[in-house]
């Protein structure tokens, strides 16, 4: 039984597509993938997720939307899927090894879920304040708060 | 006739055998709480054997964050029957990250960290289990998280 699928992709192929159902975590074996977040025109990318980085971890124990789309940004990029279903039979077949990838993907959540907490006291809180709109100066606060959002606002 | 476990209408648990969800069972403490009572502080520290995630079994359970200055609004949020709560301060130690009260009257279940490395961490289809339950609320709590943040700077620009 394999628990990962290989994808052999070409630059522009689109791997999940924001608000679209998906259960997937991705990892890139090689090449790298584009991640942007915002439809309708007022899209921003994020920073690049390259050979041995992830994407989907939410997906992955919460199957659901989306919140970003991931594209194929080089030439030649493999991926791994690593399901939601493929997780579930992890657990089953070999429980103490679930528990090692369990812990780090926690523990990642846990770092995350407090710094989107942060963000959203940010924007919330200065939403609340803010009678005009944002200056060039605090242009920056949009980018930083995306950047929370996927998980890489360090 | 036997009394239903209290677990058994939790669906992170539903994976679980009869052997498991009682020694998970026997792990926990079990109390019921006045509205107002509160779990954890932010920005208190506690004792680390003594932290401990929490189960809602009825009732609800609120959870703000601290906000770092005065013109800040805390983000608050409903645990509901079923959900897992006090689990970034169990996983990490430290300050509690946010307050977590009773809204009305609640049960609940807890597990201290004492008794997760006495009782869960040596049984591994125990401690799978209860790792994909928590790992799936931080997921579900990330997940909510997001999409309020979408939502508040849709709303500032």
């Amino acid at each position: 039984m394999y628990l990962m699928c290989v994808f052999e992709l070409k630059r522009g192929d689109v791997l999940v597509r924001e608000g679209e159902h998906t259960e997937s975590l991705y990892i890139v074996q090689q090449g790298a993938l584009r991640v942007t977040v915002g439809r309708d025109g007022g899209s921003v990318e994020l920073p690049e997720v390259g050979t041995g980085q992830w994407v989907g971890e939410v997906s992955l124990l919460d199957p659901g939307p989306a919140s970003a789309t991931v594209s194929v940004l080089r030439k030649t990029t493999n991926v791994l899927e690593f399901s939601h279903g493929a997780l579930k039979d992890f657990l089953r077949t070999n429980p103490a090894g679930a528990c090692v990838l369990l812990e780090a993907l926690a523990s990642d959540l846990a770092e995350r879920l407090h710094r989107t907490s942060d963000g959203l006291i940010r924007v919330e809180g200065g939403h609340a304040q803010q009678t005009a709109p944002p200056t060039p100066e605090q242009h920056g606060w949009f980018t930083d708060m995306l950047l929370t959002l996927s998980g890489r606002g360090d | 006739m036997p009394k239903e476990n209290p677990l058994r209408g939790v669906a992170f648990f539903q994976g679980l055998d009869k052997a498991q969800l009682e020694a998970l069972t026997g792990a926990l403490v079990f109390e019921e709480h006045p509205d107002g009572h509160v779990f954890a502080k932010a920005g208190r520290a506690g004792k680390r054997e003594k932290d401990a995630l929490h189960i809602v079994l009825e009732g609800r359970v609120a959870v703000s964050t601290k906000p770092k200055s005065a013109n800040q609004v805390p983000v608050a949020r409903l645990m509901q029957p079923g959900e897992l709560f006090g689990l970034i301060t169990f996983l990490k130690g430290g300050q509690r990250t946010a307050t977590t009260a009773a809204s009305g009257k609640v049960r609940v279940a807890s597990l201290t960290r004492e008794r997760y490395e006495q009782v869960v961490r040596p049984n591994p289809a125990l401690h799978s289990a209860l790792l994909f339950a928590i790992a799936s609320q931080l997921a579900r709590d990330v997940r909510a998280c997001n999409e309020r943040l979408v939502k508040a700077i849709r709303k500032a620009e």
